[in-house]
């Protein structure tokens, strides 16, 4: 009996209409599927790569632009601050090099803004009041690695009502200096007046000017000169413009000064 | 996917088995057509690998098994196959293998798959259990009824296990 099923079933078998047509079907399904599934994929896959990269590139292009610094402006009175600035004169970063500059970037949130506003925030801000004597010499330093751009910052600097109000100068420095001002403690609008100082009275240090305020310095690089004991130009900073008509008077005043550097990162 | 060359051993190796689910699953051609264009479009697709032959003959079954069902329900056919399926076949079939047909195509439909894999494919009940996904024991009382019926309808004897 179980031939009898076998032999009844042999007789049932696909056509060779069925067997082609489903051939056929075969192929029309393999052919639309593969552009789809094989070939698209492909090429969609790789756009997709592309925009990809084309996106995190101009995002990372953009970041980096805004992130880069391209100038940076040493604020200096006792306390002593750096801004860093990007191509946008906005500021990236603001760094302070003693504990009175800490105090004073605690105070206030400049990231972001402005150079101009940056300074003015900063002057007017309420740490930086006790230092802002009528003999405090407020000095605005700037150095870019590019002269036409550190005139405009200077000249910025020298309309900001922080630096005209306070009888603030300006100078330029050389960006190469940043390092070495940076190795020493220092601002390099400090170290500028450092190196100045030096150039008449080769005993003062680094460690020296830490603990001195950018009056004291300016004082003593003052009487150097009204001594004749000039012997050349200071190789750190360039003697600018004071940003105001009023000149303001140099003599020592004696701030506690620390070493500290901290960012307001 | 599968190559072209693939598909068309593969149409060549099973069409025929495929064809005979069919036969005591579906009720005619035009539905025979749509099971097989669904099953050899599955494989066409399935990216799986098969350990031998067997294993693949084994999937077609399953497949085959499986789209004559869905095919049913998708129509909300019932599942009992007329006879008349076994019209389009008759002018080619002697007198003694059409009454064994129609035995066959007349059991329920739960019993057909067990008695056919076991008289025509020669499976043993775990075989057909594990491509049937099925108990041992559920495919041994089907294969002991069904054949029982087989008997009764036939009137032969000789159904061995």
């Amino acid at each position: 009996m179980t031939n009898r099923i076998q032999d009844a079933f042999d007789n049932i078998k696909a056509s060779k209409e069925l067997k082609s047509s489903t051939m056929r079907f075969l192929q029309m399904e393999r052919e639309k599927r593969s552009p789809r599934q094989v070939r698209r994929p492909v090429w969609r896959k790789t756009l997709a790569a592309a925009c990809a990269m084309l996106v995190l590139m101009v995002g990372f292009g953009g970041y980096y632009t805004i992130q880069t610094p391209v100038a940076y402006v040493s604020i200096d009175v006792n306390p002593s601050v750096e801004l860093a600035l990007n191509r946008y004169d906005r500021v990236v970063s603001a760094t302070a090099y003693n504990e009175d500059g800490e105090i004073v970037l605690d105070g206030v949130t400049v990231k972001g803004k402005l150079y101009t506003e940056a300074i003015d925030l900063i002057v007017e801000s309420d740490a930086m009041q006790p230092y802002l004597t009528e003999d405090s010499a407020l000095t605005f330093t700037v150095a870019a690695g590019d002269s036409n751009k550190e005139s405009t910052i200077l000249s910025g600097i020298e309309n900001c009502s922080g630096c005209q109000e306070h009888g603030g100068r300006s100078y330029t420095a050389d960006v190469n200096s940043m390092t070495e001002a940076h190795d020493s403690g220092l601002s390099f609008g400090k170290y500028a007046a450092y190196l100045v100082l030096s150039q008449y009275d080769n005993t003062v240090t680094t460690e020296d000017c830490q603990d001195m305020s950018m009056a004291e310095i300016h004082s003593q690089i003052s009487e150097h000169e009204n001594d004749g004991e000039h012997t050349g130009n200071g190789n750190g900073a360039d003697r600018n413009n004071n940003c105001s008509d009023e000149e303001t008077g140099k003599s020592e005043s004696g701030h506690g000064n620390g070493h500290g550097k901290a960012s307001d990162d | 996917m599968r190559s072209e060359q693939e598909t068309n051993r593969a149409v060549g190796l099973y069409s025929n088995m495929i064809r005979r689910i069919c036969l005591y699953h579906l009720k005619g051609s035009a539905d025979t057509e749509d099971v097989f264009q669904n099953v050899f479009l599955k494989y066409l697709l399935y990216d799986g690998d098969f350990a031998d032959t067997e294993h693949e003959k084994a999937w077609f079954i399953r497949v085959s098994i499986n789209a004559c069902k869905d095919h049913l329900k998708g129509l909300f056919r019932h599942s009992t196959v007329s006879l008349e399926v076994l019209a389009e076949e008759a002018a080619a079939l002697e007198p003694d293998h059409q009454e064994v047909l129609e035995v066959v195509l007349s059991l329920p439909a739960k019993y057909k798959d067990a008695i056919y894999l076991h008289y025509y494919e020669g499976y043993s009940a775990l075989e057909i259990a594990a491509i049937l996904k099925s108990k041992e024991n559920t495919v041994y009382s089907l294969l002991s009824r069904g054949r029982s019926m087989l008997k009764e309808k036939l009137g032969g004897d000789g159904f061995d296990e």
